[in-house]
């Protein structure tokens, strides 16, 4: 927005100060100014400035530059918005002028409402701390850190725990009689079903990051941000037996991602392909060469989910995602509709005898496949004999995929995997394939292509040769100019259910609520994020999609006529449904009511010991927000003390009026980044002002309490909440 | 209505829906403009429902219906050949009077093996009406159908453009439907009715925004689904209601009509939903101005489902607990009708997941709501309702997973089937299953791929055959050559070319339902394509699936 304004007050400047000082042709000294600096060393022929000021020392001095600190900004817009026109850095605060929303102010580079936003594409929720450091640092040096925050990845052993790590962590605690290395494999003989439940206990822990004492767990936001999008991609899920039975594998898989997040997409597909747990979802685990005796010939299966969905999709695109129609992917835009097919059957049963060969490791016969066999933790072993070869049907023993051809047994592991993923992963297509689906998962539903092409040219080569890069992927996605200036009406999109969920956590300060009862009816568990089935109340759960299509396919229109008749897509109002947005709210119901700590202690008067004793495993779920600040706010605002909310003989009710007014601002900056609407304020402060009193049986706190509720309850399941511009 | 009228509604209807008339109107006045273009929703006067049982990942109907015949080609021995290992025995199981609970014998009990139940043999009820399948042992209650005239199947259905030939396929001439063998897509296509449209809303939802005001404009619309927001329903001005199976859920802390504190919750969240809204008590009440409306389309589209949501449970809620029923019927095991039996019941070391007996059991509910006016809308007589069941991408342990999906599907779509009768609805409903697409006649060694032609089963009526009815215990369409490479596969793995289009089926279904021949284009565009005997639409459907 700002660069648009600074060209087109820039070139008025220069059009009218600069204009052309060519015109004298005489051989005697010129100054055409009469500025006494002769035209031959004058920094601006036309204007007088005779101390030839210049302050970024180029080739025109300040009073015939148009951006004299050359900082992108001009002179004339720098002195609109009060920033300096000879300083790049007006206030020194380390963000030059162009990029400072708040170019004045030492300590904000970034408005409230832009590091908000930043904020609700990066992480899984906004939080009062990260805001601050935004606005402090700016989207560039904010995103900077976390794309170079440490993870788990880079130590085997430190605090910083993987999600496999931390799983087996959880399970011996909560369930300390379970001998779960009966075998050398953690949960082999055991198998049981807890285990996917204690990785999805892991799971919050790293989405929410608020553990009390797994502090570092979590605190690489934008990695586990990207690590989910990355799982809405390469979709495995428990609905595969025995997968939901064997979670310490899905909690192994999700490291990949994350560990990846900021690597090289060929690198996580190589590490994808020969997982155990993608092997058991897409069933290349076991998968044999023909065998024309007993009629049969490879799966078909993970070679086709390979190509359709994980690397280059059903048709031709060029680099910004729209159809290629004339065979070049990099011209565009084109007209017409017409889709060129990028495989056909061919290629599927070629790529198909790829995938043969590949088995857990340690499994007791070729291609077992039930509960207590095998490794999910370690990549699937690669068994030759198995592999195909066409000795069966008398042939060569090379494939040919896409128009390449290449030897069945080709690379070091003799599989032929690596030469089938290097075509699939330079592929033109796989470019904007993966780059628009993390376009959508973190910023926008409806991208433009230009965005698109934008991070596909990164992606195809991130400025140093290298394709597939994600850290710079993920960098050219939320640096463009699309997610960082003003959202259109077109722009944005609507949270996904559970990413909603996890921002209510982080906003109501989630931890474990120490004491639930585990499994075996007895062991107390502390420090264990409890919340087993989201998918239940919220439509969709970490690698739990109900097909590798994901919980919503990308190009979901909704009922809608502006919608419809624009070709816009809303994938995530796909698990809107009826049903789940009224569970959604009885879920915010749950968070801000029945697990807050001011609700359970305050309002129930409970031991939280107590309140915890109560809650077992079968619960939905069991952790403890607050609404200590809120309250606190509150409280501050009625003079201290909260019996001054409804004093009866002060009938203007001044401390009710800026109790309320407190806690909407407080929960208006948190929650929508100060961005609340008048008329919803003025909905909201009219519930609260005459909701009152009675109401709360003249319970001061429980007031206070239920105000706090109220306000976070009903931001949370409104529109202005749940859609991210 | 003449063709020429109801295109120009269409296309009246597009311009609408182009958004030019968005802002000038608002919703409720484009909403009239609407309702005036397509004012031609028939005055029903009987109650029917149609079901459709989707079967996602794409169900291997050759196992589920096994070819018994002689036919070197369409019969057993072809069948046996291709499919090597995983082929059902052509042994005849006995059937007995259908009752499998403690006392009977279990015809497909092997050992408790769920493999060797599924392969053990099958029933060949359809053998005496001329027809050679056998059904596969694990469903015992689909013969139970068949041989009592209520259900039919319909031979190697698919989706289709138009018909094609092997040689046509080869000879790269065939119309073929987009992107064949993706799931995605083929069920998209199914959905849409038409194999080369991707992108149209779907036929249930065209029958909707055709019929604006069907149950008398009852906020329940005419479609619901138990099966998620697929496109089928959506229309593109309708929106199927989407409910999870059993009792609908109640809205926490926002719902007791004594509560004040409650009444003032649901003001404010009408309020803000853009929905002026007072609430009983009077303690909080919002006038138009304060009211967030807001211009955003994401917000507009959420706010707009949210307040849906709110009103729609608020309406089911109290007619579905003031609605009970008690079934006096038993389900084959003699358990309580909708009940799952465990797996010491089936005889089988696997269980059944018992969500689509789920989701059935919430659809006889609400059929039986809707044909008794539970929701008071003073004329509720049309409803489309989609359950499913998953699962059935069959790459691998085929012969484990597979009698556990067929097992359920037999006994969800009996126990429909039960209730249906018991409540007197047998012949206003009619059950249809769809799946992305068969699978291959050829086996990957332990599961079968993508394909396309399958059979598919229709349930409904009496059992009388009277006139109107659902005609049972046929089997319409042609059974395909099944061998590889002959003269039905795609290619060389057994992919079966459909010789049916699901569209003929689905739209056969709909003439019953109550489309007229005006509109039938509009929900089904490719119709014609079908037609035997050119220009007569009504040679695209199938004859004699009602009687």
């Amino acid at each position: 927005m700002k660069n648009t304004l600074a060209i087109i007050l820039s070139s008025a400047l220069i059009l009218s100060a600069c204009s052309s000082g060519t015109s004298s042709s005489s051989t005697a000294i010129v100054d055409s100014d009469n500025d006494g600096v002769s035209d031959s060393i004058d920094n601006c022929l036309n204007f007088t400035n005779t101390d030839q000021t210049n302050s970024d020392d180029d080739a025109f001095g300040d009073a015939c530059d148009s951006d004299d600190d050359n900082d992108g900004l001009s002179d004339a817009e720098e002195l609109l918005i009060g920033a300096s026109p000879q300083r790049s850095d007006t206030d020194g605060d380390g963000i030059s002028d162009l990029n400072d929303e708040l170019p004045q102010d030492a300590t904000k580079a970034l408005t409230l409402k832009s590091a908000h936003r930043l904020l609700l594409q990066t992480t899984f929720g906004p939080m009062l701390d990260d805001i601050s450091s935004v606005q402090r640092m700016g989207a560039e040096a904010w995103i900077d850190e976390q794309l170079n925050k440490p993870s788990a990845y880079d130590r085997e052993a430190d605090d910083h725990l993987s999600h496999l790590q931390r799983l087996i962590e959880i399970a011996f605690q909560a369930e300390p009689d379970t001998n779960w290395y009966e075998s050398v494999v953690f949960n082999q003989q055991e198998a049981d079903f807890s285990v996917d439940e204690y990785q999805m206990a892991v799971w919050w822990e790293n989405v929410i990051g608020l553990h009390p004492s797994k502090t570092l767990h979590g605190s690489d936001q934008l990695r586990q941000r990207v690590a989910f999008a990355l799982s809405q991609l390469l979709v495995v899920s428990t609905s595969e037996p025995p997968l939901h039975r064997r979670g310490e594998g899905l909690a192994d898989y999700y490291d990949m991602l994350a560990k990846h997040a900021f690597g090289n997409y060929r690198d996580l597909l190589g590490e994808m392909a020969r997982s155990p747990v993608m092997g058991m979802y897409l069933s290349h685990q076991g998968n044999r060469k023909a065998n024309l005796a007993k009629g049969t010939t490879p799966d078909e299966n993970f070679a086709r989910e390979l190509m359709q969905l994980f690397t280059i999709g059903l048709y031709h695109l060029n680099l910004d995602g729209t159809p290629d129609q004339d065979g070049n992917s990099s011209s565009y835009p084109e007209s017409g509709d017409t889709l060129t097919p990028t495989y056909n059957e061919t290629d599927i049963t070629e790529l198909s005898k790829v995938m043969t060969g590949w088995d857990l490791a340690g499994n007791d016969g070729y291609g077992y496949s039930w509960n207590t066999q095998g490794d999910y933790t370690v990549p699937m072993e690669f068994t030759s004999s198995e592999h195909e070869d066409e000795s069966d049907e008398g042939g060569d023993g090379l494939v040919s995929l896409l128009g390449t051809t290449f030897a069945l047994n080709s690379g070091a592991d003799n599989s032929g995997m690596d030469a089938a993923l290097d075509i699939l992963f330079n592929h033109p297509n796989a470019a904007p394939h993966v780059s628009k689906h993390l376009i959508m998962r973190l910023v926008t539903s409806n991208p433009t292509p230009a965005y698109v092409g934008r991070v596909s040219s990164v992606f195809t080569d991130n400025g140093r040769g290298t394709r597939g890069d994600l850290k710079a992927v993920v960098e050219a996605i939320l640096l463009d100019t699309e997610a960082r200036t003003e959202a259109g009406l077109e722009f944005g999109k609507v949270k996904e259910p559970v990413i909603a969920m996890a921002q209510l956590f982080r906003l109501m300060g989630a931890v474990p609520l120490d004491g639930w009862i585990s499994q075996d009816d007895v062991t107390q568990v502390f420090g264990v994020y409890w919340f087993k089935s989201p998918s239940e109340d919220l439509g969709q759960a970490a690698l739990r999609s109900p097909s590798v299509f994901n919980f919503y396919q990308s190009d979901y229109v909704p009922s809608n006529s502006y919608f419809a008749s624009r070709g816009l897509v809303s994938p995530e109002m796909k698990i809107l449904t009826d049903q789940t947005l009224l569970t959604f709210n009885n879920l915010v119901f749950l968070a801000t009511e029945t697990y807050e700590k001011n609700k359970i202690t305050g309002v129930n008067e409970e031991t939280l010991a107590d309140f915890a004793a109560e809650n077992s495993y079968s619960r939905k779920m069991a952790l403890l927000t607050n609404t200590d600040e809120a309250i606190a706010l509150i409280t501050d605002a009625a003079g201290g003390d909260l019996e001054n909310l409804e004093k009866y003989n002060v009938s203007e009710r001044p401390y009710k009026i800026a109790a309320t007014n407190a806690v909407i601002n407080y929960y208006n900056a948190l929650m929508l980044g100060g961005e609340m609407e008048d008329t919803f304020r003025a909905a909201l402060y009219e519930y609260l002002m005459k909701s009152a009193g009675t109401n709360y049986n003249n319970n001061n706190f429980k007031e206070a309490q239920q105000m706090a509720k109220d306000t976070i309850r009903m931001i949370a399941t409104s529109s202005a909440y749940m859609v991210q511009k | 209505m003449s063709n020429n009228t109801l295109k120009n509604r269409r296309d009246f209807l597009k311009t609408l829906l182009a958004g030019g008339a968005t802002g000038a109107l608002g919703s409720v006045g484009q909403l009239a403009l609407m309702r005036e273009a397509m004012a031609a929703t028939p005055a029903f006067s009987d109650y029917k429902a149609m079901v459709c049982v989707f079967m996602y990942g794409g169900n291997d109907s050759f196992n589920m219906l096994i070819p018994t015949g002689s036919d070197s080609k369409t019969g057993y021995n072809a069948y046996a050949e291709s499919r090597g290992d995983l082929s059902v025995a052509n042994t005849a199981l006995p059937l007995g009077d259908g009752y499998l609970g403690r006392g009977s014998l279990n015809p497909y009990y092997d050992g408790g093996s769920d493999a060797a139940a599924y392969l053990k043999g099958n029933y060949p009820m359809l053998q005496g009406n001329g027809f050679d399948l056998g059904v596969n042992g694990v469903m015992p209650e689909l013969a139970q159908l068949l041989s009592q005239n209520k259900a039919s199947v319909v031979a190697n259905v698919g989706n289709l453009v138009e018909r094609v030939t092997r040689a046509g396929i080869k000879a790269e001439i065939a119309r073929l439907p987009l992107f064949l063998f993706a799931h995605n897509h083929q069920q998209r296509a199914l959905q849409t009715g038409q194999g080369d449209n991707l992108n149209d809303v779907g036929w249930a939802g065209r029958i909707a925004d055709s019929w604006p005001e069907i149950n008398n404009g009852s906020l329940m619309g005419l479609n619901i689904s138990y099966a998620g927001s697929d496109r089928m329903l959506i229309g593109a001005n309708s929106n199927p209601l989407v409910f999870s199976p059993g009792s609908p859920p109640e809205i926490y802390d926002m719902q007791n009509e004594e509560w004040s504190s409650h009444q003032d919750r649901i003001a404010l969240y009408k309020a803000l939903t853009g929905v002026s809204n007072t609430s009983a008590t009077g303690d909080v009440s919002f006038d138009q101005s304060s009211t967030f409306t807001s211009s955003d389309p994401f917000k507009s589209l959420f706010s707009s489902a949210s307040n849906r949501s709110l009103n729609i449970f608020e309406l089911i809620d109290k007619a579905w607990n003031n609605h009970d029923i008690g079934y006096s019927s038993k389900d084959s095991y003699g358990n309580e009708l909708f009940s799952v039996p465990s797996s010491s019941d089936l005889g089988l070391s696997g269980n059944i997941g018992g969500r689509l007996i789920s989701q059935l059991e919430s659809v006889a509910k609400m059929i039986d709501m809707g044909a008794k006016d539970a929701f008071q809308s003073g004329g509720y007589k049309r409803q489309i309702f989609m359950v499913s069941l998953g699962s059935f991408d069959t790459h691998s342990k085929q012969e484990t997973e597979h009698p556990l999906l067929l097992r359920e599907l037999s006994l969800g779509l009996s126990k429909f089937q039960t209730a249906m009768e018991e409540l007197g609805h047998a012949n206003k409903v009619t059950s249809f299953t769809m799946s992305d697409f068969g699978r291959t006649l050829g086996n990957n060694g332990d599961g079968t791929d993508h394909a396309w032609g399958a059979h598919h089963l229709v349930m409904g009526g009496d059992g009388a055959n009277n006139a109107g009815n659902l005609m049972g215990g046929q089997m319409l369409g042609k059974l395909p050559d099944v061998t590889i490479d002959g003269a039905d596969d795609y290619s060389h793995k057994g992919r079966i070319i459909p010789t049916t289009a699901q569209d003929q089926l689905n739209a056969s279904l709909c003439r019953w339902f109550g489309i007229d021949d005006a509109l039938m284009p509009t929900i089904f565009p490719n119709l014609g394509n079908f037609v035997t005997s050119s220009g007569d639409l009504n040679s695209a459907y199938l004859d004699g699936l009602f009687a």
